[in-house]
């Protein structure tokens, strides 16, 4: 204490009381809250051969390393079981009136699958493809990489599920469960936001706008509160 | 066999911003109005309500507010000798759908355009000769001045509480403002929205150069305003998520925000929504109402007396084609005008990556706001030795910090693997984007008609869009685009990497939701669709609002003229049409 | 730092929890930054209390803030729940009202009034009395603590039943155990689970235009969103 405490610090300490003055002990509650997809470990889409492919496929995609976990750690197979089990996988605001025709990259998705349909036809063609080195997840990660890349650039032909449509539409949703709210079932305890400095869902920045600054508060998800009073 | 229902007044065919700017207008002139609207309705409580509307991957990525695809789309193809295919997700765009239109998921950028850019054929050959525009441009005078139009942007203005900073006052430029803008009768209604760190940097190294920055023109608030319609915005949060989002805070001017509130109490105001319109009848020239599907598909007939067509600019098009009004254009023999002069946007970035000791915090933004320079905008340069005509705003303008959409990363950069994940954790708050946001010629090719192969779920043909970046704009791209990586050079990042606008113009990312043309606005019936009132020339009780009526896209975003035009229009029916129903040009 | 502790304890005790049966609102688990500006009104008069004004006066700069993170640091005693005695405050709180104009508390105090650092306060298990009483100071510009403007064009706009019910709302709100959860700053998790061995891959195809777009929306420098 600096200086000394003037008349109406020193009324407010009596009223404090001496017999207070024992300082409670400072405690901070370091434990984070379970997400709530702790309990939903079980895919509702894939098969079992399938959740093979998605979780080796996922890892090389996004691997965990000393940055944060990857893709597998932060739940993402089971974010593409959800989208393909729901209204995405089954081709909602996708145009779906025929002919169908082979396009330019310029013009984008021309395959008749719904997302859906189009996973299990590649993944089927992909296990069929690497069936005498006993599937896709028994590659080396060297082995697994390579095979990614070709499936990139258009190299492996999966037949009636396209080339290449497979593997953006795989990056893109492992990305998409990478980097969403935590309430699809990726992104686990928000920690791909605090990997890169996200914030999330809930915030107000007024007053913080135009300084060199770090923002150091916790991220928040659309999850919390919706477990609340009254509901 | 449509059920018919009893004569309207008037029918609004959307019920967006130019319906609402219209609609109010016209049932304050005394006229039964009838909005349909194919959408849901929705308002700020409680569609628009935090947190869900903070969720990334269902407004952004899946794009919620938008047009459903599964239901219509367009087709596309780069030039006429390729097969249109529909674009079956549309990700090049942003078309809204729902009352309020795509005035509820954008960004705020709220400008004038320039009267350089209503008078482009002519001031550009008066100032470089008649040989200087390319061949193939068919670019057209609009058939109004700045001078004409100040008014009705001052309005727009005021109704949408933008934030700026005035630039030319009568005449009197003014430092610190956009010294190049035309003159306006008075200030911003509001003053510039606070400026984020990554602007700030820019501005530095703008005026070290000797550009002319100033604050970016946002409908996002700055202060508590009150508008001419007595409804009041609150300032806004900075939150981050602006364009494909609906705004929580009642903070980004939309006609939910400033208008609708007016419109949908008043008596003579009737909204439907979920309500397809077909066609717009027509009866010895003149139009007799519309044709409509409701939501359950019933077919319905709507007299009305007047027809006022404020789709997204591409459906406006699409509504005439269906609907047989006017002459479709033919590229070959560049005869006729309904689907002429299709243009776009030409946008470019170059990214600015800096250490650790710059934090750029892009999730602390808003839609609008930024700081830019006009140097390159329009004509504001001379471009008698750069073989191109047109121009571009250069400027930091970032709006979110989303990161399924935001992931800045040097060239060479892997998509996947540790390198991509090295290069997230290391670029996502210390990489500031500079757009540039150029104009597009318009030019023989690039066009709209109807697709001969595809259809909606109505049935009906969908609109096709013909269209690869011209000559003139690449060439364009490629200078403005350095100009801007010389501004980030002198910004001081570690790295600076350009992305000048190349061939082929691809719809499978997002490029910009600035498509105009198809059915524009001129003096001469020969070569346009509209008057300068926005009247058909064909169908005088029929008025087209929108981007469609843009000649040719220029430098700034299009959302201030668009409503400027709107109020035009309705200056001009009110003024004049109900007086005397006929042609007013 | 125990002294200076005293000070604030007679009335919001001694580990910051308050004591809304007299009005005296809670300090543990404020944002700290929230706090030192209070202390910062009180001081230039954008608060008023007799008691605080003074008090917040004699504090140096330093001891405001020191203050305000021994508070905020402070876990805050747990408060059960009460009924809910006010669904027509929850609809405000969590939905807002389109007929005043009003949008939802949570947007800017965080779900269940946990707050939202750095300025939004937590309002969970405040008194009813303390929160009716800082809304109209709100409205009637008494209190001037959000330079944004928000809170006093809200306050204006909300009848007096409804900031009745929304204060009832907030006091009913458990307290927040507020978690703690690591704060947004680059750590180590986990080490790789398995040989990460892999070889770099291509860049893919696709390269030109690396999303540059318009209205303000830059797009994906690193380009994923694209199916």
């Amino acid at each position: 204490m600096s200086k000394p405490a003037n008349p109406s610090r020193r009324r407010l300490m009596q009223a404090a009381g001496a017999g207070l003055a024992v300082a409670i002990p400072l405690r901070r509650v370091d434990a984070q809250p379970p997400g709530p997809q702790a309990t939903q470990d079980r895919y509702e889409f894939f098969s079992a051969a399938e959740a093979a492919f998605i979780e080796a496929a996922v890892a090389r995609l996004i691997p965990a390393d000393e940055l944060g976990p990857g893709a597998v750690e932060a739940g993402v197979p089971f974010f593409i079981d959800r989208q393909l089990a729901g209204a995405y996988g089954a081709g909602a605001r996708l145009y779906r009136a025929g002919p169908w025709r082979q396009g330019t990259p310029s013009q984008g998705y021309q395959l008749p699958h719904t997302p859906a349909e189009l996973f299990r036809a590649a993944i089927r063609a992909i296990e069929e493809r690497l069936k005498e080195k006993s599937g896709f997840r028994n590659l080396s990660p060297h082995d697994q990489d390579g095979f990614l890349d070709a499936l990139q650039n258009g190299k492996v032909d999966l037949g009636a599920a396209g080339t290449s449509e497979f593997f953006d539409v795989l990056l893109a949703l492992t990305m998409e469960g990478y980097l969403s709210d935590p309430a699809y079932g990726g992104n686990r305890g928000m920690a791909a936001w605090r990997m890169i400095g996200f914030p999330g869902a809930y915030s107000n920045y007024y007053e913080l706008v135009g300084r060199n600054a770090a923002f150091e508060a916790a991220p928040s998800s659309l999850a919390e509160g919706k477990h609340g009073h009254g509901r | 066999m449509a059920t018919r229902l009893r004569e309207t007044d008037a029918v609004l065919l959307g019920v967006g911003l130019v319906g609402s700017i219209v609609g109010l207008e016209l049932v304050r002139a005394g006229l039964k109005i009838v909005g349909l609207e194919r959408g849901e309705p929705r308002h700020t409580v409680p569609d628009f309500q935090g947190p869900h509307m903070h969720d990334e991957l269902r407004y952004a990525v899946r794009k919620s507010l938008m047009m459903d695809t599964a239901k219509e789309t367009f087709t596309f193809r780069n030039y006429a000798g390729q097969t249109a295919l529909p674009l079956r997700r549309i990700e090049g765009f942003l078309p809204g759908t729902g009352l309020g239109g795509s005035a509820v998921h954008w960004n705020g950028q709220t400008w004038r355009f320039q009267d350089t850019d209503f008078r482009m054929r002519t001031l550009t050959e008066e100032r470089y000769g008649k040989g200087f525009l390319p061949e193939e441009a068919t670019v057209q005078d609009w058939g109004v001045t700045a001078a004409d139009l100040e008014p009705h942007f001052d309005r727009f203005e005021h109704l949408f509480g933008i934030c700026g900073k005035a630039g030319n006052l009568n005449g009197k430029k003014i430092a610190g403002g956009n010294v190049f803008e035309d003159p306006r009768s008075r200030e911003y209604p509001n003053p510039p929205m606070k400026e984020p760190y990554g602007c700030t940097l820019f501005r530095k190294a703008a005026s070290e150069l000797g550009f002319h920055p100033f604050p970016s023109p946002s409908a996002n608030m700055s202060r508590q305003y009150v508008n001419p319609e007595g409804l009041e915005l609150n300032t806004c949060t900075f939150c981050g998520y602006c364009e494909r989002f609906g705004c929580e805070h009642y903070a980004k001017a939309s006609p939910q925000t400033t208008i609708l509130p007016v419109l949908l109490k008043h008596e003579r105001f009737e909204l439907r929504t979920g309500c397809q319109v077909l066609r717009i009848n027509t009866k010895g020239g003149v139009a007799t109402g519309v044709t409509y599907a409701d939501a359950s598909g019933r077919e319905f007939e709507q007299p009305a007396r007047l027809v006022i067509v404020g789709l997204y600019a591409l459906n406006n098009v699409r509504m005439l084609l269906l609907s047989r009004i006017g002459t479709p254009y033919d590229p070959r023999t560049g005869r006729g005008v309904v689907g002429k002069n299709y243009a776009y946007q030409t946008t470019s970035n170059v990214d600015v990556f800096f250490d650790e000791s710059v934090h750029v915090n892009p999730f602390m933004r808003a839609g609008a706001n930024g700081v830019v320079i006009a140097d390159f905008v329009s004509d504001n340069f001379d471009h008698s030795k750069l073989g191109f005509a047109g121009g571009g705003y250069i400027g930091e303008v970032m709006s979110h910090g989303r990161p399924i959409e935001h992931q800045p990363a040097p060239p060479g950069t892997p998509k996947w693997g540790s390198g991509w994940k090295r290069a997230l954790v290391k670029h996502y708050n210390h990489t500031v984007a500079l757009n540039v946001h150029a104009s597009s010629l318009a030019v023989r090719a690039n066009h709209l008609d109807l697709d001969p192969t595809y259809r909606d779920a109505w049935g009906q043909p969908l609109l096709r869009i013909t269209f690869e970046f011209p000559e003139n704009d690449i060439r364009m791209s490629a200078y403005l685009t350095e100009q801007a990586r010389r501004i980030g050079e002198a910004m001081g990042g570690r790295q600076v990497a350009a992305s000048p606008r190349k061939r082929p113009y691809t719809t499978t990312r997002y490029q910009s939701t600035h498509n105009t043309g198809g059915a524009i606005m001129g003096a001469d019936r020969a070569t346009s669709v509209v008057n300068p009132w926005l009247q058909s020339w064909d169908v005088h009780n029929v008025f087209v609002i929108g981007a469609s009526a843009f000649p040719q896209n220029a430098s700034y975003n299009p959302t201030g003229p668009v409503g400027a035009l709107a109020f035009r229009a309705a200056e001009a029916i009110v003024g004049r049409y109900l007086k005397k129903p006929g042609p007013l040009a | 730092m125990l002294e200076l502790v005293l000070l604030c304890a007679g009335c919001h005790g001694m580990a910051g929890e308050g004591r809304p049966e007299a009005g005296y609102p809670r300090l543990a688990g404020q944002p700290e930054a929230y706090l030192v500006r209070q202390l910062e009104a009180y001081a230039d008069g954008r608060r008023k209390s007799a008691v605080m004004e003074p008090l917040a006066r004699s504090l140096s700069a330093q001891e405001r803030t020191r203050l305000a993170r021994e508070f905020s640091a402070r876990t805050p005693l747990h408060r059960q729940a009460r009924p809910l005695t006010s669904p027509r405050g929850e609809a405000l709180a969590r939905v807002g009202d389109e007929a005043l104009r009003v949008q939802a508390c949570q947007n800017c105090h965080g779900p269940l009034g946990r707050g939202q650092a750095p300025y939004g306060p937590s309002l969970a298990g405040l008194s009813q009395e303390y929160l009716r009483a800082e809304l109209h100071a709100f409205r009637s510009g008494a209190r001037a603590t959000d330079p944004s403007g928000q809170m006093p064009a809200l306050a204006r706009r909300l009848p007096e039943q409804d900031v009745a019910a929304v204060a009832a709302y907030y006091a009913g709100l458990p307290v927040p155990v507020l978690q703690r959860i690591e704060p947004l700053a680059r750590h180590a998790t986990q080490p790789p689970t398995r040989a990460d061995v892999g070889r770099e891959p291509s860049q893919g195809k696709d390269e030109q235009g690396s999303g540059a777009t318009t209205g303000g929306a830059q797009g994906p420098a690193g380009g994923s969103t694209q199916r």
